[in-house]
Formats: C-alpha cells, structure tokens, sequence
C-alpha cells in the first residue's frame, strides 16, 4: 500500500473507533431520562404534602422536571442510532476502501510489468497495442475502478459528514435542555430552603438531579469533542489526492 | 509470483498460477489455474483476496480479463473465491460457477459486488468455455474436503484440476512445480490430507472418479502437479490413508486435563 493509501486507511481506522466510541458513550446515558423522572415523580410526592403556595410552586416545578424525560429520551435515541450508523457507515466504507487499495496494488504490479518480458513500460502508452495485445485497457480499466471505488469512499464519507452534524445538534439540544433542568433545580433549591424542617426532604432529589446533569453534561463533553476530532478527520480523508 | 503453461496445443492452453515469493507470510500459498480457448479464458479457483493484484498480473500476460468467460470456484474457502467480488467487478460478464451448495455463502464475500452463480448441481455438469466448443467437466469431490466440492477434468489437455485433493503444502516458493520423487513428496500432503479430509468413503469414491477419467495430469490447488503414474501412485497412497484425525490422545486419558474443561477445575 502507498504512502497516501496507508495515510487514509489510518484515518478511516480512526473515524472507525470513534464511531463505536460515541455510540459506547451513548449507551450509557440510554436510562438517563428515566432515572431522571422516578427522581421528578419523587420530588411531585413530597411537593404535594407542602401546603400553601411554596408547596404550589414546587409541584409545579417538580412536574415540569418529570416531562423533561419526554424531551430527553428522544434525544439520546437519535445521538444512539446516528453513532451505531456511523460506526456502520465507516465500516461499509473500510470494506471497499480495502477493495479499493487491491485494484491499486494491481495497477502498481501491472506499471511495474517486472515480469512482462515483452512489454517495457513505454509501450504499455503506445497506441500500437491493440485492446487484446497490451496492457493498457486492463490499467485504465481498473483505474477506472479505483476511482469509481475512492467516490463511493468520498460518498459514505459525505454521509458520516451528515451524521456528524446530527449529532453535534442532538448534543446541542441536550445540552440547553440540561441547562434548564439546572435551572429549575435551582429554584427548587431555592423554593425549598425557604421552608424549615420540610425543606431539607428535598435536598436528595435537588442532590441526584445535579448529580445525573453533572453526568450527563460531562458525557455530552466527550462526545463533542470526538465529533470534531471525526469532522477533522473527514477533512483530512476528503483533503487528500489519490494518485494511480 | 510465477506462471507457466503447463499444456497447449494450437491456441488451446493451461497456465499454472502460483509459488509467491513476495506474499504475506500468514498466507497458506494456492496455485490458480487458467485454461485459455482462443481468446476466451476460463479461471480454476481464482484464489484470495489479498494476491488478486498477483494472480491479475500473471492472468494479464496470457489474457484480457474482459475476454474471461467464467470462473470457477471449487469450493467456499477464502483460499479459493475470496477475490470473487474483484474480479466479478472488473468484468461483469464472467459467469460464476460453485457448488449450488454454496451460492448463498459465497455472496459473503461480495463486498457491495452484486454477485451471480450458477449453482452446480450435485452430480456434476458439462460447461462448454465460451464459444470455443471446448467443454470441461465437473466432478463430483463432494467431503474431499468440502461437504460440496468439485474437481474438473478438461478432456482437451486430459488435465484433471483436483483442488484439495492432492494438496501439499510445501516447504519453499522455489519447490518444483511438478512431482519429481513421489516418496520424498508424501512428507507436504501427509498432514493436509489427514487433517483436512473429512470422509474416508468419500475419497474412496473420488479415487473411483478419477480411475474412471484416467488423465494425464493431475493440478492440485497447493503444491505440486502430479503426472503419468505418479497419479495412480497418489490415488494408491490415499487409498490406504487413514484420514479426518487429530491428536486426540490426552482426551480420552484425562478430559479434566483438557483446556475446555477448565472451568471445572
Ligand atoms: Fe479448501
Ligand atoms: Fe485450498
């Protein structure tokens, strides 16, 4: 294999990993948002025992963390399914990129002609071989090949481009959605610390909500930082010139 | 890698494929063969993936790979049809003829290749190569080794492909490419045959087969081509071949001391 081949199949290897990567990462915040509504169907319970309007506001917003899952759940499906894709993606696209680096070895052995006695390297440009005498029509045929195969390369390529910018949106979603769910825990927290000995019920479920958010914003960190390492990695695949 | 012709007679030839100085070292070495009728051309187990650079090379000296007419493949293993998918791609009109048994199999190896085959039945055919009105034939080899698998005989060169069947794996790529001392070769085919042969009753009717056709020369897909009465010679020898065994010994003596019993320990 050639240098720039050996250069791409690295990358493709690389984009390969990441792909799995994200959606290992994603599986583990799969029971994220029901874990997060047990917590918020807890939380409505004990707000519903608080009499007068603290107790009011707190249900409210105890319920409205309980719908929050609805949103959430969508959410991490999408980041799920568009990691498994593109680690699918990427390894339809390792398949024929290894198609791909055979028919250029071929062209390589053929130009080299080291055991065609006959045909010295000139001759295979010449235009006095006919289709069944030279080599030429094998070359440019599986030239042809080559680059017929290094656009199907840059297609699934142009497909993992996609998903990635799927996935940077889902993971943008999510993160102004634990941004809110923040929010309200902190008002709860504040809700909650006004009132004496029945305020401090609520200081295990403002815990575990921050608790879950903290995990789920730190994931959401490497997942970002992996899809930029795999927009870079595109760029670099797409960057690169194939010459047989 | 090397080629030569191994037969021919007028514009009607066979060229040996094989012996790859230059191939990874992990690849059991296979010999390709390719019959060519005119200007038509007719591939025996084109062989893996990784040396179809190789074998395209040395098929491209004897023949345009557009002027291929179909393609042989023995049997399933990777040795023998992983590159399929390449060579189908660079000419789509090679017909592909396997062992009907595996069809469905083979299309595993189709990497994003639409791939066709005409299934073999059973009990063998006649396949004309091309338009030359030269046929070949496949015989039946089915458990030798594969449970479907075919030998061919071209009665145009007498040449009768056996491939496993008389397989050796030799010790160097500059062994000789035909039997020279038949004892001395025995050493490279004993293992394989022992190993890789499943059926003593199906060998047994395969060495009838070949009695019945009687050729020349014998190809094998590993090793060395067999000729004139070192064919018999070989037939005799996997007659009274015990075969489908492996060191079993320590399991029958102590099956606690055995590595899949581990867990009981
Ligand atoms: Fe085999
Ligand atoms: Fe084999």
């Amino acid at each position: 294999m050639n240098k720039t081949l050996q250069d791409i199949n690295r990358r493709l290897n690389s984009l390969n990993s990441l792909g799995l990567d994200v959606s290992h990462e994603s599986k583990s915040l799969s029971d994220l948002g029901n874990r997060l509504q047990v917590l918020a169907i807890n939380g409505i319970v004990l707000a519903s025992k608080v009499s007068g309007d603290r107790g009011h506001s707190l249900v409210t917003l105890t319920s409205l963390i309980s719908k929050l899952p609805n949103e959430i759940n969508p959410i991490l499906k999408n980041i799920r399914t568009d990691s498994m894709d593109l680690a699918k993606d990427v390894t339809n696209c390792k398949i024929r990129f290894k198609k791909f680096s055979q028919y250029s070895r071929a062209i390589d052995i053929l130009l080299k002609g080291e055991n065609h006695n006959s045909l010295d390297l000139k001759s295979l440009y010449s235009d006095n071989f006919t289709e069944s005498q030279g080599l030429n029509p094998v070359i440019s045929s599986l030239a042809k090949k080559s680059s017929i195969v290094y656009e199907i390369i840059l297609m699934l390529l142009k497909d993992s481009d996609t998903r990635l910018f799927q996935l940077s949106h889902s993971i943008k979603t999510l993160n102004s959605l634990i941004k809110r769910i923040h929010y309200m825990n902190l008002s709860i927290t504040i809700e909650s610390s006004a009132l004496k000995e029945e305020g401090k019920k609520f200081n295990g479920l403002i815990e575990k909500v921050s608790e879950l958010m903290n995990f789920l914003e730190q994931h959401a960190k490497i997942l970002i930082k992996d899809i930029e390492s795999g927009f870079v990695l595109l760029e670099k695949i797409n960057n690169r010139r194939i010459i047989v | 890698m090397k080629s030569e012709i191994i037969f021919e007679q007028d514009d009607y030839y066979w060229v040996a494929i094989g012996r790859d100085k230059h191939k990874n070292e992990g690849l059991v070495d296979t010999n390709e063969y390719l019959i060519v009728a005119g200007n038509e051309g007719f591939l025996l187990d084109p062989g893996g993936l990784e040396i179809f650079p190789e074998v395209l090379n040395e098929v491209a000296k004897y023949i345009h790979p557009k002027d291929i007419r179909g393609l042989f493949a023995s049997h399933q293993d990777p040795d023998i049809a992983s590159s399929l998918p390449l060579w189908v791609e660079l000419n789509p009109d090679i017909t592909v003829y396997t062992p009907w048994l595996w069809a469905g199999f083979l299309s595993h190896f189709a990497m994003g290749v639409e791939l066709s085959f005409v299934g073999i039945p059973d009990n063998g055919m006649e396949q004309q190569i091309g338009s030359s009105g030269k046929s070949i034939y496949f015989v039946p080899a089915h458990y030798c080794h594969s449970s479907g698998n075919f030998s061919l005989y071209d009665p145009t060169a007498d040449i009768f492909f056996s491939g496993d069947m008389g397989g050796a794996l030799v010790p160097d790529m500059d062994y000789n490419l035909f039997v020279e001392n038949f004892s001395s070769h025995i050493q490279y085919m004993e293992g394989f045959h022992k190993r890789w042969m499943p059926s003593k009753s199906a060998l047994l009717d395969w060495v009838n087969r070949v009695r019945a056709i009687n050729p020349s020369m014998m190809a094998p897909q590993h090793g060395s081509i067999f000729k004139g009465e070192d064919i018999e010679r070989y037939l005799r020898w996997l007659e009274g071949l015990e075969v489908s065994v492996w060191n079993n010994e320590s399991e029958k003596t102590n099956i606690m001391g055995e590595p899949w019993m581990k867990w009981k320990r």
